[in-house]
């Protein structure tokens, strides 16, 4: 058996083998968490980055799981779209990792914390590359479970009264929708007798007309639950007390990473299991699809206005991400290649600039905790290059041309636009707009004067916090800049998916 | 359940589980408490479970053993027990996830309420909760 035959699978296994040994580590020394944790991302990274040029957008690597294949066991396929996605993971968890190594290291008072803290992000790592990465509806679900279990322990584990209520809001959130997931898989299981996800698109395409309503019916419930899980904006209600309460490192996970992932999974039923080529359930998908992507739509434009009321910085980022993700679920609910190639690249590109966002915001706050967005007054002159990585990841959040929210935007618009969706379309660009507003507010804010009276107690910043920022900023505009060696391969694999070619 | 041909009774099974699960929902939403919120959660897993189970019966349903001239239509569905299986596990972890983040909750309450204080420094409480260690 070698390495290369079993190389899919890897991005699931090396991640969870990696949490698996650090409570142990942990238990033993301490100190050595934070670098088994950067080992296991450098090794995830090694092997997901090493797959990019062997995924071809028309043929997916497969991997069958104990070699037992399709119909009865479960498959890994790592396709142009989830490759994508997981590179950008690996990215942004590294840069999390590191982020917290000054965190980590300074909590003395608290020491039983940091193993937890990177046995969580590892974990959740895992978890993401396996929603990524399965082809099977219930993997789907025990890993979106996995991910969001160890998000809900990484928000809790600062332990504060705040954090364990929003943590705790999470959870029941989570919990309530993973079940009425697992029922839908239950009723289409029923109906098709299979788990697979290309299997079950051929067989509802089939059904017998009785059993059409079954499987409309679970598409809904999909929709449902992961609106809820993605934070899509009526499901949102618990997003801004996880990002406001938790550390960085936990606001930043969930805000940028886990809701962005929950997309694809939505992308992964609405386009891989219930593509709008099906003409069993063409009437009932289509109505669906309709609602989800004005959902989005709205949860665009009504994110960002709330947005402009947000006091404290954390929650302010968390409206952004609650923004982004209507962006993403407007574009895969659209279902033509150019619109969910696009939403896919804006939730890369949102992934990491509101990730870059936090974590610069904690740079530049730093030693606080969490501030409020009047308390940022000032802090850009102090520290420049928390600042800068500030500015670009606002700039690539609102979409500015040479950064990687642009060529995202520009995508989507070009399908939104290509399908006759004239009215989504002007609702994007007055999104952007509110967006524009309350991101310059907040620049503004940071290079304005004042707080001269304090300058000579400033504490120094650790690299290790200004770093991440300045990497993921700088990793926003190369992806910018390149994204036509990106976007070819994502439009190409949503038109194979879409138009079953 | 015996089985009739009417459609509504051939369904009861699937219409009980999903009224169980709309019970549960309501106790997730309606109550205040969290342990009742945890109650309510348990409730719905369990309606889950049932759907699952129900659905597995095929037929008159026999028990799932390769005997010599057995038809594979007539046997229980093993894949669906399978993942209640699967599925008992999750629910596992959700709940001892939950009833912990509870506890911590309480505590945090308790102190509070006793020293009237700012949080004391004594941040790895919710470390030792985990292990089950009284602090």
């Amino acid at each position: 058996m070698s390495i290369s035959a079993n190389h899919p699978v890897l991005l699931l296994a090396v991640p969870m083998g990696f949490a698996a040994i650090c409570p142990l580590l942990g238990a033993w020394r301490r100190g050595l968490c934070f670098w088994w944790a950067l080992l296991g991302m450098s090794a995830t990274a090694f092997f997901t980055w090493s797959l990019v040029g062997k995924v071809s957008p028309l043929a997916p690597l497969s991997y069958n799981l104990g070699g037992w294949g399709p119909p009865w066991g479960i498959q890994i396929r790592v396709d142009v779209p989830a490759l994508a996605m997981a590179c950008a993971t690996t990215v942004v968890v590294t840069a999390l990792v590191v982020h917290s190594y000054s965190a980590a290291r300074s909590d003395v008072s608290s020491p039983g914390r940091v193993t937890y803290h990177y046995t969580l992000m590892l974990l959740a790592t895992a978890g993401i590359m396996g929603l990524l990465i399965t082809d099977d509806l219930f993997n789907m679900l025990v890993m979106l479970e996995i991910t969001g279990l160890a998000a809900c322990g990484l928000v809790a584990t600062t332990g504060a009264p705040d954090a364990l209520r929003s943590a705790f809001r999470y959870l029941v959130a989570i919990a309530a929708s993973a079940y009425v997931f697992m029922l839908a898989v239950g009723l289409l299981y029923s109906v098709t007798g299979t788990l697979d996800m290309g299997q079950l698109s051929l067989r509802i395409d089939t059904l017998a007309s009785g059993y059409v309503p079954v499987a409309v019916v679970a598409l809904a419930l999909f929709l449902l639950t992961l609106a809820v899980n993605a934070a899509l904006f009526p499901g949102s209600w618990w997003l801004p007390g996880v990002a406001g309460s938790g550390s960085a490192q936990s606001g930043g996970l969930v805000c940028a990473l886990v809701v962005a992932i929950v997309t694809f999974g939505m992308f992964r039923v609405l386009v891989v299991i219930y593509p709008p080529t099906l003409t069993s359930v063409h009437a009932g998908r289509a109505a669906l699809s309709t609602v989800t992507a004005w959902a989005g739509i709205i949860a665009f434009v009504v994110g960002g206005a709330l947005a402009c009321f947000q006091k404290d910085s954390r929650r302010l980022f968390a409206y952004c991400a609650i923004s982004q993700v209507g962006l993403v679920v407007a574009g895969i609910a659209a279902s033509s290649p150019d619109a969910v190639a696009g939403g896919l690249f804006c939730a890369i590109a949102g992934a990491g600039s509101v990730c870059c966002l936090f974590l610069s915001a904690a740079a530049l706050a730093y030693p606080a905790e969490g501030v409020e967005v009047a308390g940022m007054r000032g802090l850009g002159r102090r520290r420049p290059l928390a600042a800068s990585a500030f500015v670009l990841a606002s700039l690539s959040f609102i979409g500015v041309p040479f950064t990687a929210g642009f060529a995202g935007k520009r995508l989507l618009l070009d399908g939104l636009y290509d399908k006759g969706s004239y009215v989504p379309a002007a609702l994007v660009l007055l999104g952007t707009a509110v967006a524009v507003v309350y991101l310059s507010r907040v620049i503004y804010l940071l290079f304005a004067k004042g707080h001269d009276a304090v300058e000579s107690e400033v504490v120094r910043t650790p690299p290790s916090m200004v770093i991440p920022a300045a990497a993921l900023a700088a990793g926003l505009v190369v992806l910018g800049v390149l994204s036509y060696l990106v976007t070819p391969a994502l439009v190409q694999a949503a038109r194979s998916l879409i138009l079953r070619t | 359940v015996k089985l009739s041909s009417n459609g509504f009774l051939r369904n009861l099974n699937y219409a009980v589980a999903v009224v169980i699960m709309l019970v549960g929902l309501y106790a997730v939403i309606a109550r205040r408490s969290p342990v009742k919120k945890v109650i309510g959660l348990i409730v719905m897993q369990s309606s889950v479970f049932l759907f699952f189970v129900a659905m597995g019966l095929v037929g008159s349903g026999g028990k799932r053993v390769v005997t010599p001239g057995f038809r594979a239509a007539t046997l229980i569905n093993p894949v669906s027990h399978t993942l209640v299986l699967v599925g008992i596990m999750l629910s596992a972890g959700i709940t001892a996830l939950s009833l912990s983040l509870v506890v911590m909750m309480k505590s945090r309450q308790r102190r509070s309420a006793s020293t009237e204080e700012a949080p004391s420094g004594d941040e790895d409480a919710p470390a030792r909760l985990l292990h089950g260690v009284d602090p």
